[in-house]
């Protein structure tokens, strides 16, 4: 008898014997208040953004469907049609306004196999009460990975979309030949979201498992900063500007880590331009350095944290830098902890905890409203809460 | 008769279920307690496309017949048992002794395993008498094998 038949028989023994059985699903917000209540608290990862009066709204994928919802009015459905959407901490849906408060919503439509995606998008120009037809972004229409994508909106309504893309890597596998990573993926729009430009390969050899960040520079084009695997399988960091909408510029690195590694670190960076100044946040566990760095253009990094400090974020709003980032206390609770500068982050005040919870947890978010930054997490046991971190004169 | 074609449905059902167990706070060291020495952990979850390249070497070796000790330990949290259950009969990795993170911070259990383990994935743990090593990114086949091999004969340390 094989093994596998063995073991086929031992556990069809026990499962006989309802001894052994896989577990049940791992819930979280499956409390009974979210059992017949959709709201942004239920979903696993919502985001939150401010419009640009000032109002906040709340995207997260519930039951089937993309929702949006203004804080205080009404859920609505954004796709008419169920799909099922990744809404983990690293890819998740997103919301993004235009200069007349345009909504466009993006998110990753996931397939029925595993580690394949679609990029969908959707827009409401009334205001949240109806939405576009999704149209998927991606086109290149195989079931594969289109994942992470990332959307940014600069002054003029001008509308850059980027995310991970594994049809290169495809199309080397059905040539019987290796690729590594995967490739990063860009289109704009300059009607609102109405058309977009065909789709441009930014990068070769991406790394396949983080999520990108995308800003906006002085000249309202975006800066991309994402992992690459560098030659020799260094999952290090590089940037992308922009000479014009179309034209990318030649990939510079970002970080020197020496981060060697045949997996996933899971652990996207984040980014976020000031003028012309880039504030930055990654993570590596290279061998020049390991854990979560903040660096300033081309200052030397600062490490935040220990061995679980995770999942950063970074805002910038006048001379006020703000970077939080997710870690884990001495009683074992996971806390939001802030690094805080007045002076555009060339001085920092001492690290403080904000949040904590005992259960579980998205990621930490940071947004603004254009007077004050604040941070945003969902936790299980309190639900999604909102901090005020500084407004610019505090 | 309508019993025993019950029965035959049941067997069959039961031959896809995978005994994947949950692994919550402080059961690490238990399951290690439980298994032989030297023991490979290997630690996989869903959305690392290069643990599948570990499995399917595991499963390789499983399938030719190897006595694998091997633990495998899955980190996804938040996603179901069917789809990590799914994943591992895919590779044909899910006789083996498999475990899922279930407690719902899972930096608490990465510290519970590793204090300096940064989350990236697959992580293999080579664990023998009296001492550990930790590697970050896919064991290939190949290395798999050689550690096999060198195991019935051979008890000074090993190493990735």
């Amino acid at each position: 008898m094989s093994y596998r038949a063995l073991a086929c028989l031992t556990l069809t023994l026990l499962a006989m014997s309802s001894t052994v059985s896989a577990h049940s699903a791992h819930s979280h917000n499956t409390n009974m208040a979210c059992e017949n209540r959709i709201a942004p608290a239920c979903g696993q990862a919502p985001t939150p953004a401010f419009d640009r009066d000032g109002k906040l709204w709340w995207v997260w994928y519930q039951q089937d469907h993309i929702r949006v919802q203004q804080q205080g009015g009404h859920p609505r459905i954004v796709n008419p049609e169920p799909e099922v959407v990744d809404d983990q901490g690293e890819d998740r849906p997103q919301i993004a306004f235009g200069p007349d408060n345009q909504i466009y919503l993006l998110w990753t439509q996931k397939p029925d196999k595993p580690w394949t995606g679609h990029i969908r998008f959707s827009r409401s120009l009334d205001g949240g009460n109806s939405f576009s037809e999704p149209v998927t972004i991606n086109d290149d229409r195989r079931t594969i990975a289109h994942r992470f994508p990332a959307m940014v909106v600069n002054d003029n309504g001008e509308l850059f979309l980027v995310w991970v893309d594994k049809r290169d890597q495809q199309n080397a596998k059905d040539a019987g030949q290796d690729y590594v990573g995967a490739a990063l993926y860009y289109t704009h729009s300059k009607d609102h979201g109405a058309s977009f430009a065909r789709n441009l390969r930014l990068a070769a050899h991406s790394c396949e498992c983080c999520r990108l960040a995308m800003s906006i520079d002085e000249r309202g084009l975006p800066v991309i900063l994402y992992r690459q695997v560098f030659t020799g399988g260094i999952r290090d960091h590089a940037l992308i500007r922009f000479q014009d909408a179309t034209t990318p510029q030649p990939v510079e690195r970002a970080s020197d880590d020496q981060w060697q590694l045949n997996g996933c670190p899971h652990h996207g960076p984040a980014l976020a331009m000031d003028g012309n100044r880039r504030h930055q946040l990654w993570f590596t566990a290279g061998k020049k350095r390991q854990g979560l760095f903040y660096q300033r253009s081309n200052d030397a990094p600062i490490k935040l944290g220990g061995a679980a400090a995770a999942h950063g974020q970074v805002a910038v709003l006048g001379d006020t830098v703000a970077l939080v980032w997710k870690d884990l206390d001495d009683w074992d609770r996971s806390v939001i902890r802030l690094k805080l500068s007045r002076d555009g982050g060339a001085h920092w005040a001492h690290v403080r905890t904000l949040l904590h919870t005992r259960n579980g947890s998205d990621h930490p978010l940071l947004i603004s409203n254009g007077e004050q930054i604040f941070l945003a997490w969902r936790t299980d046991d309190e639900g999604n809460q909102l901090v005020a971190i500084s407004g610019e004169h505090q | 008769m309508k019993n025993r074609a019950l029965c035959i449905a049941l067997l069959t059902v039961s031959c896809f279920a995978t005994a994947l167990e949950p692994l919550h706070r402080g059961d690490y060291q238990q399951v290690l307690d439980q298994q032989p020495r030297p023991l490979l952990v290997v630690l996989w979850s869903v959305d690392c496309p290069p643990c599948y390249d570990e499995l399917a070497a595991l499963g390789r070796l499983y399938q030719d017949g190897e006595a694998l000790p091997v633990v495998l330990v899955n980190t996804d949290t938040l996603r179901s048992s069917d789809d990590v259950a799914a994943t591992l009969q895919r590779h044909n990795t899910d006789a083996l002794p498999n475990y899922q993170f279930a407690d719902p911070i899972p930096a608490r259990q990465r510290r519970e395993i590793d204090p300096n383990w940064y989350g990236e994935l697959p992580r293999s743990y080579l664990i023998e008498e009296d001492s550990t090593q930790g590697h970050s990114g896919a064991l290939t086949e190949e290395r798999l094998r050689q550690w096999l091999q060198s195991l019935p004969d051979d008890k000074s340390q090993h190493s990735f």
